[in-house]
Order: structure tokens, then C-alpha cells, then sequence
């Protein structure tokens, strides 16, 4: 439940401090209420249906990686 | 690379001249070590510990009764890993076979929405650490604005500061800690600045097993430096200052308060509740302190969690107790750390 994924920022509901994001061909809303000056094509790392903490692709990446590596991606 | 780390690793540790005690506390962190064959590769220098930082795993088993309970006159929404932990009368499994209204939830935002729309008397379970106490700011401030009024939370949000002292104190031959990467996305660096004052090196890491072995490395090279000043070397996520508008929700909604851990007992001011201004959203069974202990059902999760035992030397471990019937809440997550050495050492 800690697991903190990468997400691709697709569309920004601006009103409501939401975002859609993508990861792993899988869309899904989620806040980013707790970030600022999110845009579409940002990575961000999510957690419990709220961005964290923007990341870079390549990072994104690598989390995505090790994430898929030790099956936590399925517990999301 | 790796092995070069590995080598320059066990080098340090020769240089000690004593086998160490490292504990991380962090699940993803229990599983990277294990995957990546930590143990088997240390084996002659390294004890590997997981301490009190799966919200699965410190969850008192009167607060998963108290829930369950709920459950015969509200539909409960709760993080799915909490599901077959056991109580101490009775689980989440068990009642949503009895009442039928254990609803998961893959975020507490979602759950306020479907528990909004649906009009029914709700109740969601607010559990984990300083990562995810703020998103159930968020959904107190959402139940705030759109004066949503048939869903209250019972709270059982808990920081990681009091516990990691508490266990520093108590236990010390522990000789590195490796910190949380993504609970340090919410708090930063300065959230472990406490950590040097119990000297001890620590390292904020990612899950990489280069990330944990270079961390290793550090810590190592630390011990023998007699250097205990915290180091990021996941910068690339954490910040040093972390996430200040986390934060700063955090404590607009939430004050500190006494909390329960399972196998480790109240500890003071580690815990988190609605501050007085939003208490009607807090169910008033939030406030019943766990008083009796786990059942002595003969699970150790708390030695395990202190770093006083290691899974396998738990009597129940592999044989009572296994991921498929779970006695004990380490074995229950799968990122615990009975799980994950039962997982990645086959049960011995």
C-alpha cells in the first residue's frame, strides 16, 4: 500500500487539482493538488491517488523497472 | 560494477571488524534486498532487519476488531493489503463474508467520491505513514468542501519519527539504517535529522540493487569514518526540504496524538487525529487507545519489527504460520518481512 508508482501526466482538470495520468498503458485520475506547475508530459510519482513528487522520464523509468522487477506494480 | 561495490562492501566490513546489523523500514526495501539475494551474498557480514515501517504490519489488532465491527452498519473502505490481517477477534475478510460492505479502496480520494455518490453511511479507514497522511488530508479537505456528510474516517495515521527513535533507543546494535525513499518524498531529508543524535549512519535509498548497494557502501564507509550526518543518495526523488505543501496539509488537518503499535505497544505523540475543528469527520471509535496487547497467539511480529528476532527464528514461521494462512501481520503484506523471506527463502 506504501508503493509510490510513476505516472505519465496526460490531461489536467484544472478545477478540480486532477490530473489523468498514465502508467503502464493504464489510465486513471489522480490529485495534484500537492504539486505545483503540473503540466501534460510530466512524470510524477503517485501514491494512494495523489502525485507526490515530479520526476524525470529517465527516473520515472527506472522506478517503473525496478517497480515491474519485484511484482509491486500489481499491488496497485 | 556490482561486484566491484560488493567487494569494496565486504572490504569495510573486514576493516570493522565485526558482522553488522543493518535494518531498513520500508517494504519495497525488505523486497529489493531479498530479490536481489542480499542476504545469501552478506551472508558472512551483514544481518539484514526490517523495523516498524509497514502500516500493515503495526496495525493493532483491536483496531482491525473495531473495524470490522463498523462493518455490520457501514459500508467500510479500506486499503486492500489490510483485508487478512488478523484482529484479535476477527478480520476484514471475515466481515465482508458476514455484512457484505468491505469495500476496497485503491485511494481514499475515490473512496470519498463512491461513498459521496452512494449517500450510504461510510466509513474509511485511515491508515499508513507520513507518505500517506497527506492524501488523507486531501480527502478530509475534499469532504470539507463539497460538505459531504455521510462518511467519517477512523484514523489511525502514524509518523515514523517517535517509532524509529523508540527502536534506535531500545535497540542498539544496530548499526545502519537504510531510510524510506518515498516516505522521504513527503518529509526529506531534514524529516531524519533526529537519526545522528543515536549514532548511527543512515542513508535515504532507492530500490535499485546498485541504489542499495551503494547505500551499503556508504553506510559502511561511515561506520569506519565514525560520520553519522543522514545522506541522500536518492536525490533524483527526494528533496532535502521534501514536499512542504504535504506537509503543510498535513498539519492543517491533523495533530499529533497517542497511537498503537502491534507488538510494540503506545507510543507517545506517534500517531495522528483530526484536529478539534474537523472532528465530526472522525468516527468516535478513533479514540479508543488499543489497551491489551496482541493475543498470545505466539507470533513474534514484534521482536521482528524491533529487530530483535529474524522471521525464521519465529516458531510459527513456515509451518502455523505462511502467506496463505498469515497468523501474524508480517506475513500477511506482501511486502512484510516474514512474506518476503518466506517468498524469497522459500519458507526456511
Amino acid at each position: 500500500m506504501c508503493v509510490g508508482y510513476p505516472a505519465k501526466i496526460t490531461e489536467l482538470v484544472p478545477d478540480l487539482k486532477c490530473a489523468y495520468v498514465e502508467c503502464r498503458g493504464i489510465r486513471t485520475a489522480v490529485s495534484v493538488a500537492l504539486l505545483d506547475d503540473i503540466v501534460p508530459g510530466d512524470y510524477v510519482l503517485v501514491h494512494a491517488g495523489a502525485a507526490l513528487e515530479k520526476l524525470t522520464r529517465e527516473t520515472a523509468a527506472e522506478i517503473e523497472a525496478v517497480l515491474e522487477e519485484l511484482g509491486s506494480l500489481n499491488d496497485e | 560494477m556490482t561486484n566491484e561495490l560488493i567487494d569494496q562492501i565486504k572490504k569495510n566490513i573486514r576493516r570493522y571488524g565485526q558482522r553488522l546489523k543493518i535494518m531498513e523500514v520500508c517494504g519495497t526495501h525488505t523486497t529489493a534486498i531479498h530479490r536481489n539475494g542480499f542476504p545469501s551474498i552478506f551472508q558472512e557480514e551483514i544481518d539484514f532487519l526490517s523495523g516498524p515501517g509497514c502500516p500493515v504490519c503495526v496495525t493493532g489488532g483491536a483496531f482491525i476488531d473495531r473495524l470490522a465491527g463498523l462493518a455490520k452498519t457501514a459500508e467500510v473502505y479500506t486499503f486492500g493489503d489490510m483485508i487478512r490481517v488478523p484482529g484479535n477477534q476477527t478480520s476484514l475478510d471475515q466481515a465482508r463474508l458476514a455484512f457484505g460492505n468491505v469495500r476496497i479502496m485503491l485511494s481514499p480520494l475515490d473512496a470519498v467520491r463512491k461513498a459521496a455518490s452512494s449517500g450510504i453511511p461510510s466509513i474509511i479507514a485511515a491508515v499508513g505513514f507520513d507518505t500517506t497522511a497527506p492524501v488523507f488530508a486531501l480527502a478530509v479537505e475534499l469532504c470539507c468542501q463539497e460538505r459531504i456528510t455521510n462518511i467519517s474516517f477512523l484514523t489511525e495515521l502514524k509518523t515514523l519519527e517517535t517509532p524509529l527513535r523508540y527502536l534506535l533507543a531500545a535497540n542498539q546494535s544496530i548499526d545502519g539504517l537504510i531510510l524510506p525513499g518515498h516516505v522521504a518524498t513527503v518529509v526529506g531529508e531534514q524529516g531524519f535529522s533526529y537519526v545522528p543524535y543515536y549514532r548511527i549512519p543512515s542513508v535515504i535509498m532507492g530500490f535499485e540493487g546498485t541504489d542499495i548497494l551503494r547505500g551499503l557502501l556508504t553506510i559502511t564507509s561511515s561506520l569506519l569514518a565514525g560520520d553519522y550526518c543522514v545522506k541522500n543518495e536518492y536525490s533524483r526523488v527526494v528533496r532535502p526540504l521534501g514536499n512542504l505543501k504535504a506537509q503543510a496539509l498535513v498539519d492543517r488537518y491533523y495533530q499529533p496524538c497517542d497511537t498503537y503499535f502491534r507488538g510494540i505497544g503506545t507510543l507517545p505523540g506517534a500517531g495522528l487525529k483530526l484536529r478539534a475543528s474537523y472532528a465530526s469527520l472522525e468516527h468516535p471509535d478513533s479514540s479508543s487507545l488499543e489497551t491489551i496487547s496482541q493475543h498470545d497467539t505466539g507470533c513474534r511480529c514484534g521482536d521482528i519489527l524491533m529487530g530483535r528476532l529474524k522471521p525464521n527464528q519465529c516458531e510459527l514461521f513456515g509451518a502455523a504460520c505462511r502467506p496463505d494462512n498469515p497468523r501474524g501481520a508480517c506475513m500477511v503484506s506482501a511486502e512484510g518481512s516474514c512474506a518476503a523471506y518466506f517468498r524469497y527463502r522459500g519458507g526456511i
